[in-house]
């Protein structure tokens, strides 16, 4: 008797939940309709790609909706080669990338769509180097980052760095970077290491900009990089030099723009043959003033105002 | 009456369930059918359409209308009434009541006899598709993943070193190397620890849970371990990345918490819950005279359950053990997130590694599709299934020879 009881409680526990979901399903169509009927005259930008941009992005389309009622921007991230593949599909009509589109994929991409992409600067992002912020350490040179990341590398240890690391009590420098194929794991290989040595395996290859510095502030021992945007109270961005001997630089608006800061890259939007319309109006838009502000505001580097 | 008679013949009666499930037999292929002769008639000019091999859907197509009017004409005999009543089709509503609800008369007609057992074959076919229809989808996902990782496997990979070497560069721009022997040791060494804690806990819960607590206690007990089942995989690898990485720093002093041993315990907790379930049921299906003839000798209730009930029950313990194994070695999200996804040669529990499924997860969504290194990950996919494959067939053979002893 004591166990029917307990089933009928489930059952009738498990109906209420249904129906309540039934509820929640009707609901959100007609949510949907609404949204869509007041926008049922605009057009739709499709816009995906770089896991790095992917915020700045968010906030582009975000005030772009505000500002225009004709169209309405989507936004996803996914990573750089997600957005390009989406590209050469033709299922986007914008991709961000944080690194240049390769030349291959260009050609797979006027292949497929019979559209040639058309390449846009619209910022540019400084890769900064975090350390843990209790880390006595503020300056790295570019050859000492090569020995730390490089296959074969010589700094293993923090004592190597001429540092005595008291929070690290293991003093091995654990090395954060990210998975082989992201737009920021070849650009920092290439502007460590040029094109013919490859990084040390052993790296905890993190999936996001984000948990890169998450990580880091949680690790005492820890070294990465990532966008300087993601800076956290917990982490500490060092000053980088090209060279031992020359003058070193912090990851800011100012040493970015002036080209001193040796680790920045410039960040792309890929459109599909020469824009036109809607996304032409939008493209232009983010180059103007108001849009470039917003770069600025979430951390990176606009364009220089010519 | 066959089934080639429901299917084609115009003679004889069929009753309402039948025609049901010749409906859900037939329309499922008419759609699919359909869809690819657009697609063909829409793609291509009339003449080619006639040549090619589209000509098997349009066969297709034809033969379907008249299976639909030869089963039709059969319910209509059911209903005692004459092919003409076939125009029916055209008053939509009436025509499903007429067809699909209406009973046949009773006993013999002038079109033959009582239908009332002419749904067996037709739900004996259905049940039969069933069946072999889970044969269809392993081979067909077999077939895929094989299909998209044949051409490198082939031609060009050097499969020594993709078995051998722990050096993994898919994206090298001056020397690319494939070789995944370290996350082939990740994938079996952050099983193995799982494993280690998952087992004794998980067949020890499942004891205390069948032999050793009140009623009461067992299905609160049980609620609370199939709510463990029901933590999402991304839910355990987030746990993982705060909170047992700075637990597992605080506690062995290591240089960081994204280990092996942080991706094990996650797992573990992620297949005690199978573990406990299966062992469970195992244990309650020996049957209670064992129990009683047990205690009447005098022995224990450890006894009972050491020497009685685990030898009995050791088929079902066992594949409780594989499939928490199977399990553990499937998992993705939690150990691309806990186990720091290092490429590494684990050298003990606080050394950080990889996987083979988190290597596929994390790398596949951004590489060119039909590149060297998507294939590469696909036959990552293929080691993965011939290494579960072998896993199920030791269990196999195993429960055989148990069986045979």
């Amino acid at each position: 008797m004591r166990k029917n009881g307990l089933i009928d409680y489930t059952t009738i526990c498990a109906l209420v939940v249904l129906a309540f979901s039934f509820v929640i399903i009707g609901c959100s169509p007609k949510d949907g309709e609404s949204v869509a009927a007041s926008k049922a005259t605009a057009q739709v930008i499709k816009n995906k790609g770089s896991d790095t941009m992917v915020n700045l992005a968010q906030a582009w389309a975000e005030r772009y909706t505000g500002i225009t009622s004709t169209a309405s921007v989507e936004v996803s991230g996914g990573g750089s080669g997600t957005g390009v593949a989406a590209l050469i599909n033709g299922t986007v009509d914008i991709a961000n990338c944080s690194r240049q589109i390769k030349p291959k994929e260009l050609e797979q991409a006027t292949q497929n769509t019979g559209k040639v992409p058309q390449e846009f600067i619209v910022g540019y992002d400084a890769l900064a180097v975090y350390v843990h912020h209790d880390t006595p350490i503020d300056k790295i040179t570019i050859p000492q980052l090569a020995e730390i990341y490089g296959e074969d590398g010589t700094t293993t240890k923090w004592s190597d760095l001429g540092i005595t690391h008291t929070d690290c009590p293991s003093d091995r420098i654990i090395r954060i970077s990210r998975q082989s194929n992201s737009g920021t794991y070849f650009y920092f290989r290439e502007a460590l290491l040029g094109k013919t040595r490859d990084f040390e395996l052993g790296s905890l290859d993190l999936h996001g900009s984000k948990d890169v510095v998450e990580v880091i502030g949680r690790t005492p021992c820890a070294i990465g990089y990532s966008g300087m945007g993601y800076a956290t109270s917990h982490v500490k961005m060092l000053e980088v030099a090209t060279a031992p001997g020359e003058p070193y630089y912090a990851p800011n608006l100012e040493n970015v723009l002036a080209k001193t800061y040796p680790i920045a890259r410039p960040l792309y939007m890929y459109s599909l043959g020469e824009p036109t319309g809607e996304v032409k109006a939008y493209l232009d838009w983010i180059l103007s003033a108001e849009g470039q502000k917003i770069v600025e505001k979430l951390g990176f580097v606009p364009l220089e105002s010519d | 009456m066959n089934f080639i008679h429901i299917c084609f013949s115009f003679k004889g009666r069929i009753n309402r369930t039948t025609w049901w499930m010749m409906q859900l037999l037939t329309l499922p292929i008419l759609l699919i059918a359909s869809v690819i002769t657009y697609n063909a008639y829409t793609a291509l000019a009339m003449p080619i359409l006639i040549t090619s091999v589209y000509l098997i859907p349009i066969a297709l197509i034809l033969a379907l209308i008249w299976v639909s009017l030869a089963v039709t004409t059969k319910r209509l005999h059911d209903r005692d009434k004459q092919a003409w009543w076939l125009l029916i089709y055209f008053i939509p509503v009436i025509a499903l009541f007429e067809l699909g609800f209406m009973k046949g008369t009773r006993g013999n007609n002038r079109f033959g006899p009582d239908s009332e057992t002419s749904s067996e074959t037709v739900i004996e076919m259905l049940i039969r598709l069933c069946g072999v229809s889970a044969i269809v989808f392993v081979f067909g996902i077999f077939f895929f993943v094989f299909r998209e990782g044949a051409g490198f496997l082939f031609g060009g990979l050097n499969l020594g070193q993709f078995l051998t070497s722990p050096e993994w560069y898919p994206t090298s721009l001056s020397n690319k190397r494939y070789g995944t022997l370290a996350l082939i040791l990740g994938t079996f060494s952050v099983t193995a620890l799982a494993m280690c804690i998952a087992v004794p806990f998980g067949l020890g819960a499942a004891i205390f849970v069948s032999e050793f607590c009140s009623p009461k206690l067992r299905e609160t007990f049980k609620v609370i371990i199939e709510l463990l089942a029901a933590i999402p995989s991304v839910v355990w690898g987030f746990i993982g990345l705060t909170l047992m990485n700075q637990l597992i720093i605080a506690v062995f002093n290591a240089p960081i918490g994204l280990t092996m041993l942080n991706g094990g315990i996650m797992l573990a907790l992620m297949s005690v819950p199978i573990i406990v379930s299966i062992a469970e049921d195992a244990l309650k299906a020996v049957p209670d005279s064992y129990r009683e003839a047990a205690e009447a000798l005098g022995a224990t209730r450890w006894q009972v359950v050491y020497r009685v009930l685990l030898p009995a029950a050791k088929n079902g313990l066992l594949a409780a053990v594989l499939l928490g194994a199977a399990r553990s070695i499937g998992e993705t999200m939690a150990v691309l997130m806990a186990t720091g996804h290092s490429v590494n040669i684990p050298s003990g529990p606080l050394s950080w590694i990889r996987t083979l499924t988190a290597t596929i997860a994390a790398e596949l969504g951004e590489v060119a599709r039909g590149d060297e290194h998507y294939q590469v990950l696909f036959i990552i996919g293929i080691l993965l299934f011939t290494i579960t494959f072998i896993v199920n067939l030791i269990a196999d053979l195993v429960i055989k020879g148990i069986r045979q002893q």
